[in-house]
C-alpha cells in the first residue's frame, strides 16, 4: 500500500463515523423493514372512490396517493403526525377507510407498485445520502483543525510527508471516498430494505418478490451511484472551502465556515437589497437536492431512480459544474497553502 | 565534521520582541547539545525554525537545506519530539506503529518492536489509554527506530516523574546515541541532562549567551567553595557568581588560574545550572 493509501486508512482510522453512523442506519432500516411500518404503513384512502380519486378499478394509485403513502412512510416526524391526526379525523368520521399494506398493494396496479417501491429505494438512497453527507460536511471541518486542537499535528508534521499529500488525502476521503461510502450503504439499505419488506409481505399475505423487481432494484442501485458523483462532483467547492476553514481557524472552524457567508448576505441585503449571496449559497448547497426532486416530478411513469440520473446528469453538464471544480482547486491550494505555513506553536 | 546546523544572523521578531536576534551558531555531527534558556528566551523559536516550523530572517541550514522551504525532505533525516502530547490520543499503538512504517523510508519496525516488548504498553491500546510515562515510552520507541541523523527534543520529559525521566536519557544514550548521530535537547531540568551533554548553549533574550563543548566549560569555568577566611581574598579575583551555600560561600569564575584559585578553597567544575543562573544573572545585569 502506497503511503497515500495509508493517509486514506488513517482518516478512516480517525473519524470512524464514516462508516459507523451507515452501520446504524442499516440496522435502523432492518429492524424496520420487518417489524414496523416504516416504509409501508396502513394506507388511508376514500371510502367511496378509488386511491386516485376516480372510481376503484385497475387505475391505482395518482401521484398524490404515491405522495401520501410516502410521507405516511415517515411517520415518526412531528409534524407528519399532525398529518396522520387529520387522516385518522378523516377515516373516523366516516369519509375515509383505512387499509391494510397488503390490501393496499393489492389494490395497486403493477406499474404503480413499481414505482412506489422506487419512491421507496430512492428514499433510503435520500435518508443515507443525508446521514453521510451531515458526516462528511463536519468530516472536512474538523480534517485540519482537529490535530492542531490537541497539538498532534507536531507529531503528523514530523514525519516526512508533505501539507500537500496530507490535505489531498482529506479532501480525497471528503469528495471519494465518503460518497462511495454513501453509495455502497444505500444500496445495502434497498437491499436490507428488500430483504426486511419481504418478510413482512410473507406476514401480510402480499405478493411474494414484490420487493425484488430487477429492473427497480438495478435502477436504484444506479441511482444511488449517480448520486454519488454527482455529490463528488458538485460539492467539491464546498469541501475544500471547509477545508480551508479547518486549516484556517484558530478556534471554532465552524464559525469560520458559516460567519463569512452570512455576513456577506446579510450586509448584501441591508446594502443593496438584493440576495445574490443566499442565491448562490443555497445553488452551492441544494442544487442536486431540487435536480433530484425535479425528477420525481417531471416524468410519471418511468423509474424515478433513473430519472435521477438522468437529472442531475443535466446539472453536471451546466457551466456552474465547470466554475465549482476550478473554485475548488483554488480553495484547496489556499488550505494546502494555510496548512503549510501556518505557525504552529510548539 | 561537517555541520548538521548552521545559522548565520538567525532573527526572528513577533511584533516588537525579537524572539531570536542574529544569532550565530553550528551544530556538528555526533553532538550531544543541551539549548538551555529560560522560558521567552527565544529556545523554542530556534527549534521551530530548525523544523521548519516558522519562517524566519538571516540563513539557517539543517543538513544543508533551508528547513523553512524543504521541510518535508529535511524530515527524512529528522525526528522531533516536542512533548508528551503530541501524539494523537485517538490512535491504537498498533496503528501508529504500522503507520510510520509505511510512510518513513527509514523506520526499523523490528527496534519499535523491540523496545515496546520491553514496556507494559499493550498494541491494543489507544493513546488516550495510556498513562504519561507509556505515551512517552511509545513515542520514543517511534523515535529511536527512525534512523535519523538529528534528533530533536523540546521539553521531552515534561510532566514525568523522576524515574521515568532518568530511563528516557539514559535509554536515549545507550540505546539510540551512536556518535553519529546528533541530539539537539531543550528542558528545564538541566541537572538530568548534563551528564549527556557533549555541547552547551546558553540563550538569553534571543542572543546567545554561551557556545562551548563540555571540555572546553569545565576548563574555563570554576566554581570555588572559598573557605571562610579567604572570602574577601576570593572577591578580589572577579567572581562571576556568590552564592551562599550551607556554612560556605561558592564562587564562580570565568578563565581564573587555577593555581590561584586552590589557594582559597577547594576547586571543581560548576554544575551547569549553576553556571546558567551565573550567567543569566550576568546578562540581565
Amino acid at each position: 500500500m502506497n503511503r497515500f493509501a495509508w493517509l486514506v486508512r488513517r482518516e478512516f482510522w480517525e473519524h470512524r463515523a464514516i462508516w459507523i453512523a451507515p452501520l446504524i442506519v442499516l440496522a435502523v432500516m432492518l429492524v424496520g423493514a420487518v417489524t414496523g411500518n416504516v416504509f409501508l404503513g396502513d394506507v388511508r384512502v376514500s371510502a367511496d372512490i378509488g386511491l386516485d380519486g376516480k372510481p376503484t378499478g385497475e387505475s391505482g394509485l395518482s401521484e398524490e396517493d404515491i405522495a401520501e403513502l410516502s410521507s405516511i412512510r415517515g411517520a415518526e416526524d412531528l409534524h407528519k403526525l399532525e398529518r396522520l391526526e387529520k387522516l385518522e379525523k378523516a377515516a373516523s368520521s366516516g369519509e375515509m377507510r383505512v387499509v391494510s399494506a397488503g390490501e393496499a398493494l393489492a389494490m395497486v396496479s403493477p406499474e404503480k407498485r413499481q414505482s412506489l417501491l422506487a419512491i421507496i429505494y430512492a428514499a433510503v438512497a435520500g435518508l443515507m445520502f443525508f446521514v453521510v453527507g451531515i458526516i462528511g460536511f463536519f468530516y472536512a471541518l474538523d480534517s485540519l483543525y482537529a490535530d492542531r486542537r490537541d497539538r498532534s499535528v507536531l507529531f503528523w508534521k514530523s514525519l516526512p510527508l508533505s501539507d500537500t499529500e496530507t490535505v489531498l488525502s482529506k479532501f480525497f476521503v471528503a469528495v471519494v471516498a465518503i460518497p462511495a461510502v454513501a453509495a455502497v450503504a444505500s444500496i445495502a439499505g434497498q437491499l436490507v430494505m428488500a430483504a426486511g419488506g419481504s418478510i413482512k409481505l410473507a406476514f401480510i399475505g402480499g405478493p411474494a418478490g414484490l420487493m425484488w423487481m430487477p429492473q427497480v432494484l438495478g435502477g436504484s442501485a444506479i441511482g444511488a451511484l449517480a448520486l454519488a458523483i454527482v455529490c463528488a462532483l458538485w460539492f467539491a467547492p464546498l469541501v475544500a472551502y471547509l477545508l480551508l476553514a479547518s486549516a484556517w481557524a484558530p478556534k471554532s472552524p465552524f464559525l469560520w465556515a458559516v460567519l463569512p457567508p452570512a455576513a456577506a448576505a446579510m450586509l448584501e441585503e441591508i446594502a443593496f437589497g438584493s440576495s445574490h449571496v443566499i442565491g448562490l449559497i443555497k445553488y452551492r448547497t441544494l442544487a442536486p437536492i431540487e435536480a433530484m426532486f425535479r425528477a420525481d416530478h417531471a416524468k410519471e411513469q418511468a423509474v424515478r431512480s433513473m430519472d435521477i440520473a438522468g437529472n442531475v446528469a443535466e446539472l453536471l453538464a451546466s457551466p456552474g459544474m465547470v466554475i465549482g471544480l476550478v473554485a475548488a482547486a483554488a480553495l484547496l491550494a489556499a488550505a494546502i497553502w494555510v496548512r503549510r505555513y501556518r505557525d504552529e506553536s510548539i | 565534521m561537517p555541520n548538521l546546523i548552521e545559522a548565520r544572523g538567525l532573527s526572528k521578531v513577533y511584533g516588537s520582541t525579537h524572539a531570536l536576534d542574529g544569532v550565530n551558531f553550528e551544530i556538528s555531527e555526533g553532538k550531544i547539545v543541551g539549548l538551555i534558556g529560560p522560558n521567552g528566551a527565544g529556545k523554542t523559536t530556534a527549534m521551530k525554525a530548525i523544523l521548519g516550523l516558522t519562517r524566519f530572517d538571516g540563513s539557517l541550514t539543517v543538513l544543508g537545506r533551508d528547513p523553512y522551504r524543504h521541510r518535508h525532505e529535511i524530515m527524512q533525516d529528522v525526528c522531533f519530539i516536542a512533548d508528551v502530547a503530541v501524539l494523537p490520543r485517538w490512535i491504537r499503538v498498533q496503528q501508529v506503529v504500522d503507520f510510520v512504517a509505511a510512510t518513513h523510508p527509514r523506520f526499523r519496525r523490528e527496534v519499535c518492536d523491540q523496545f515496546l516488548s520491553r514496556t507494559d504498553i499493550k498494541r491494543s491500546s489507544r493513546v488516550r489509554e495510556l498513562s504519561k510515562g507509556m505515551i512517552t515510552q511509545l513515542h520514543l520507541a517511534l523515535v529511536m527506530a527512525i534512523d535519523a541523523k538529528l534528533l530533536v527534543l523540546d521539553e521531552p520529559t515534561l510532566g514525568l516523574d523522576i524515574l521515568m525521566r532518568k530511563q528516557f536519557y539514559e535509554t536515549l544514550l545507550n540505546e539510540y546515541f551512536d556518535g553519529q548521530r546528533t541530539i539537539l535537547v531543550t528542558t528545564h531540568q538541566v541537572e538530568e541532562v548534563e551528564h549527556i551533554l557533549t555541547d552547551l548553549m546558553f540563550i538569553n533574550r534571543g542572543r546567545i549567551v554561551l557556545d562551548a563543548s563540555m571540555d572546553d566549560v569545565a576548563e574555563r569555568y570554576a566554581q570555588l567553595a572559598v573557605k571562610p577566611d579567604r572570602v574577601e581574598e576570593a572577591r578580589t579575583l572577579g567572581p562571576i557568581a556568590v552564592r551562599q551555600g550551607l556554612g560556605r560561600v561558592h564562587m564562580i569564575y570565568d578563565g581564573a588560574a587555577r593555581a590561584e584559585l586552590e589557594k582559597l578553597g577547594e576547586v571543581g567544575a560548576p554544575s551547569v545550572a549553576d553556571l546558567f543562573v551565573a550567567l543569566m544573572q550576568g546578562d540581565r545585569s
